[in-house]
């Protein structure tokens, strides 16, 4: 086989099914389609808002309805938390370059790379922005309480799990994203 | 609104041209058939949002070789953010007799066989691109596209012709 034999052969493999579309509704279904993009990045963008909003407004009138100086102390951080949480989410998305899918392939792999090494940063410091800044005031919550000792561990321990089951999810995901690097890399070193 | 009407009419004169490209491209890249409608149709709606942007600074075929690349390479490191796009108006029809020819099959499981960026630089040279318009696309220069080009050629006369002993 010599190099025309081979790229008349590869011009042919489309030949196996056929793409029909209809002129008109393509266009109109691609406005639709378009519409609705733009409104679920609004949606996810308002949906992390709201929880983080709900989460305020639950720890807001605590404050005011504890009566130990302790469990207000800890409602009053939880909110401070929430808006934090508030606030980094905003900043994550904000900060995401939009996607060139216009511009090389070198520029697209490093783009691939730059979001999942962020994504993997994010997830790894989960303890920090997520995990510690919930965890923290609900045990202050939980000590200051009048409850029996025996409820108070129950709380804690429960608290304890909740919070060491998201760390570890969010770095079980993070470790997965290693073997996705290192084939962008091999990819990149590709270009190179 | 006549520009509206532009866009339009030109959005669909380039998804006639290129369906045939962006069909074969996509086979290489997709993990099975459902995958490779996927790919087609992601193709097909990024070419509609990015068309009004497009300033001609490249040939279209170019520019249209870099979207399919670029949607069908980062496809496996998008998926949680990768909204699926189904499209109703378009469909795809099997051909109820497709000619059965085990070369085509060799063709693909070879050049799957390729590191990412060297399975995008043959498949652009069997498109028959020239090697500037392959350096630009890819990020290379074309001396470095020559070589690449050379190697890897090699590399896939090598696995047709194991295919063709078996």
């Amino acid at each position: 086989m010599n190099e025309d034999n081979l790229k008349s052969l590869w011009k042919n493999s489309s030949q196996k099914e056929t793409i029909s579309f209809n002129q008109y509704k393509i266009v109109s279904e691609m406005n639709d389609k378009m519409i609705e993009f733009e409104k679920s990045i609004k949606k996810r963008n308002m949906r992390e808002i709201i929880a983080a909003i709900v989460v305020i407004i639950f720890f807001s009138i605590q404050t005011i309805r504890y009566e130990l100086f302790l469990q207000k102390l800890g409602a009053g951080l939880a909110v401070l938390a929430a808006v934090f949480i508030i606030f980094k989410l905003l900043h994550i998305q904000n900060s995401k370059k939009p996607i060139t899918l216009t511009g090389s392939i070198k520029e697209q792999l490093q783009h691939s790379k730059d979001y999942l090494l962020r994504e993997q940063k994010l997830l790894k410091s989960v303890l920090f922005w997520y995990v510690l800044p919930l965890m923290v005031p609900l045990f202050i919550i939980t000590i200051g309480s009048d409850y029996p000792l025996g409820i108070q561990i129950a709380y804690l321990v429960f608290i304890l799990g909740v919070s060491i089951f998201v760390y570890y999810i969010n770095h079980k995901a993070a470790k997965k994203l290693d073997t996705q690097l290192l084939e962008l890399d091999d990819a990149i070193r590709g270009v190179e | 609104m006549k520009e509206r009407n532009d866009i339009e009419e030109r959005y669909v004169r380039i998804l006639e041209e290129n369906k045939a490209s962006i069909q074969r491209i996509c086979g290489v890249y997709a993990k099975n058939a459902e995958d490779k409608k996927d790919l087609i149709q992601d193709v097909f709606f990024q070419i509609w949002k990015a068309l009004p942007r497009f300033e001609g600074k490249s040939s279209l075929a170019t520019w249209i070789y870099r979207i399919t690349l670029n949607v069908c390479l980062r496809s496996p490191y998008q998926k949680h953010s990768r909204n699926k796009i189904q499209l109703d108006s378009v469909v795809f029809d099997p051909i109820s007799d497709p000619p059965k020819n085990l070369e085509y099959e060799s063709l693909y499981q070879c050049i799957s066989k390729l590191p990412q960026v060297d399975r995008s630089i043959i498949i652009l040279f069997l498109e028959d691109l020239p090697y500037k318009e392959i350096a630009s696309i890819v990020g290379i220069s074309e001396n470095h596209v020559a070589v690449k080009i050379k190697r890897i050629k090699t590399q896939l006369f090598h696995c047709l012709k194991t295919y063709e002993n078996e």
